[in-house]
């Protein structure tokens, strides 16, 4: 900074005299910053450039949310976007519906580290169909650790009853326990909030992560069944359990909701288990007369194909197809068309 | 001019810093003295800022009010906590309940609105009982609450029970009245099952236990597999709450009338829609019973519409709705018939009073005809 020469006359080394004009510029600026601190320290919280923190919550540390990578594996060329296994145990139409599609080794890698997502929301009998068959996953889970040579098979999900119970009684911890997988109970600390572009509900919400961690390949395993507030909660609904917070008040806008859950997650596949399908009185059930066999596996690449297609052909509906799909197809993530894109495997 | 001046200060034989320390200098600019101001007001910002934040560990300043912590949480109800042990009994409609002796892990329970007998035959609690109330009702049946909530559920208690190998579960739900506990029954069971009435219940089994009306209760009780043992429990329990002196409900005048309208109308036939009758926004509290079991698809139903005036009105309306879907073949006398343009089934409506009356789906104009004469005869009887 160029230094001020000194007034003529003026000998060198003696104390500078302060100017008037120098004064006051300095006591302005000094005013002023002192106004500023002061303005800054006592204006209230809602008003621009506010420090105050009444209730300390302006000091809680921002969470940044995290996003979640594409899972996807683009399917083998010829392959349908979705196939249908039939006839047979729950393995053997696991089988079918999973060759056809170009095989489970091909979507999974040895040294993968694979979620499985089955729908676990009630602690309901598997014979009433309100949770994803244990059979079923069993088969898949063997599928993975065997043929497939993954590394680790974890089962998760957010049941808003006990999970614990809801494990238990649906059967599915220990036909997890017993074909090798790891089930992964959701607590507090296992939330994180999860950042989803382009959706309308969900672009910041808690999100069910512990299971995710280092996980590369995401499989959705879920019933087919009747459902009171969106007609059928099948593939795309199934993502609903990874989510936490206060989610029921999505309910008010549940199509909405669904759609952005395909955005939410772009799964490797999605399986849905027709072996049993509930056929109204969902989602809860309770009483076996509402179920039927249903003798059929879907897995797919497109979840919005695959809900479709079980709309029409596993739930019998011949009514206009759910909104959700609807709203996922606008929003990129699928086609509810199945016209030429399923193979059915008898 | 400032290189020139220590020029004179200058020492060759300094190794490391041959300029002369600034203490020494005679002069401070002008940048200096307004940086140390600006550094000195800054720290007078900061203690007022600490000082404005009241951060001085004294408690009133640790306080969140309510709403802000409500608002910055993240609801923890994953796990549902067993009530503490030794609660005093809860009253269930005037009634003191009385707690059993037995109870998970040696812990007394309480188990209201559930009466002891429940736990007869060696039955046990898995774990407390659990209530909840129409804004909790989803943390046990999210995605179905909104059902019965639609008919007037203001409560609902689950109980877990288990014997040996067997467990089953029993929800109770809460519908203020018979109508809207036999409506849900209604929306919920299926077509075929036949219902049963004992001493106060109704209701039809399942292969994993039953599901039926108890008062203004709406019960469905689910075994974990299918079962004898568990059916046969299902049953005592739904006669066990039967017993209940609080779960009597007055039985509604339409669905008494309803009951003996016509030979073979059945009180397990009787049916209540509560609203969107015939997906018409303004019909509501309507009653319906039919002959399933014959194979006749012809429905009657009631609605009491409180005085004439409002009978005839709502019936004027009606009939203009049902115009767009069918053609009046006898709009004369006491009820009008109506042809369904496409179906070409009949439907009658009359009023009589306060009572709208009528029968739908009928297979031919004789049988509508025939159904609105025993209709208004029991409606002439019921009201007599």
């Amino acid at each position: 900074m160029a230094r001020r020469e000194r007034p003529a006359g003026e000998p060198a080394g003696a104390p500078r005299q302060l100017t008037r004009r120098a004064f006051l510029t300095r006591a302005l600026g000094a005013a002023g910053v002192t106004s500023a601190a002061a303005y800054a320290a006592y204006a209230p919280e809602d008003w621009p450039g506010a420090a105050r923190d009444a209730d300390g919550l302006r000091s809680v540390p921002a969470v940044k949310p995290f996003r979640l990578t594409d899972f996807r594996v683009a399917k083998p060329v010829g392959a349908p976007d979705v196939a249908v296994g039939h006839g047979g145990d729950a393995m053997t139409r696991l089988r079918k519906a999973l060759d056809a599609l170009g095989g489970l080794a091909h979507y999974v890698s040895p040294g993968d580290i694979v979620l499985l997502k089955p729908n676990v929301a009630f602690d309901r009998a598997p014979v009433l169909a309100a949770t994803t068959n244990p059979e079923i996953l069993a088969a898949l889970i063997r599928l993975i650790l065997v043929d497939c040579r993954a590394q680790e098979v974890r089962v998760a999900d957010n049941p808003i009853e006990s999970p614990a119970d809801c494990f238990a009684k649906s059967g599915i911890a220990a036909a997890v326990a017993s074909a090798g997988g790891r089930v992964y109970l959701p607590d507090a600390n296992a939330f994180r909030i999860l950042n989803t572009p382009d959706s309308r509900l969900i672009e910041n919400w808690q999100f069910f992560h512990r299971p995710l961690t280092n996980a590369n390949k995401v499989i959705g395993v879920a019933p087919v069944k009747d459902h009171n507030l969106c007609l059928a909660s099948m593939g795309m609904k199934n993502w609903y359990g990874l989510l936490g917070g206060r989610r029921n008040q999505f309910h008010q806008d549940i199509h909405e909701l669904v759609s952005d859950l395909s955005l939410m997650i772009r799964p490797t596949l999605t399986i849905l288990d027709g072996t049993y399908v509930l056929m109204r009185n969902g989602p809860t059930g309770g009483d076996p007369a509402d179920v039927r066999p249903g003798d059929a596996v879907v897995a797919a690449v497109d979840p919005v194909a695959a809900d479709a297609w079980a709309y029409r052909h596993l739930l019998s509906r011949t009514t206009e197809l759910p909104r959700y799909l609807l709203l996922a197809e606008e929003k990129g993530t699928g086609s509810a068309s199945t016209e030429g894109r399923v193979r059915e495997i008898a | 001019m400032g290189k020139r001046l220590n020029m004179r200060r200058f020492d060759p034989h300094r190794l490391f810093n041959p300029l002369p320390r600034k203490v020494l200098r005679r002069h401070v600019g002008g940048g200096e003295i307004a940086a140390t101001i600006c550094c000195g007001l800054g720290l007078i910002g900061v203690c007022l800022w600490v000082a404005g934040r009241g951060a001085d560990g004294r408690a009133r300043d640790q306080f969140l009010p309510p709403p802000a912590v409500a608002e910055s949480s993240m609801p923890d109800q994953l796990y549902h906590e067993d009530p503490p042990p030794n609660l005093p009994p809860q009253t269930g409609g005037g009634r003191e309940m009385h707690l059993p002796a037995q109870a998970v892990g040696g812990r007394e329970m309480n188990l209201a609105p559930f009466p002891p007998e429940i736990l007869a035959g060696g039955w046990r609690l898995e774990k407390g009982v659990e209530t909840y109330t129409p804004d909790t009702l989803f943390e046990k049946i999210d995605g179905a609450a909104e059902q019965y909530l639609s008919f007037g559920c203001r409560g609902m208690a689950f109980a877990a029970l288990a014997n040996g190998g067997d467990s089953l579960t029993v929800e109770l739900y809460d519908h203020a009245t018979f109508a809207n506990a036999l409506g849900i029954f209604a929306a919920q069971r299926g077509a075929t099952a036949p219902v049963t009435e004992s001493a106060g219940a109704r209701y039809y089994e399942t292969q994993v236990g039953a599901i039926g009306v108890v008062g203004a209760r709406y019960v469905k009780i689910v075994g974990s597999a299918p079962g004898s043992a568990v059916v046969a429990k299902a049953r005592a329990v739904l006669a066990a709450l039967a017993a209940l002196p609080e779960m009597a409900a007055a039985v509604p005048h339409l669905y008494r009338l309803l009951s003996g309208a016509a030979p073979g109308v059945t009180p397990g036939s009787v049916t209540y829609e509560r609203q969107d009758v015939f997906q018409l926004g303004f019909l509501r509290d309507f009653w319906f019973a039919g002959k399933p079991a014959a194979g006749d698809q012809a429905r009657y139903f009631l609605h009491d519409a409180g005085d004439s005036a409002a009978a005839q009105k709502l019936l004027e309306r009606f009939l203009g709705e049902q115009e767009y879907e069918y053609r009046t073949v006898a709009p004369a006398g006491s009820w009008t018939v109506m042809e369904h343009q496409v179906l070409h089934t009949f439907f009658a409506v009359g009023s009589a009073g306060a009572i709208v009356f009528g029968i739908d789906a009928a297979e031919s104009r004789q049988r509508a005809d025939a159904a609105m004469a025993e209709l208004r005869e029991a409606l002439a009887h019921g009201t007599a």
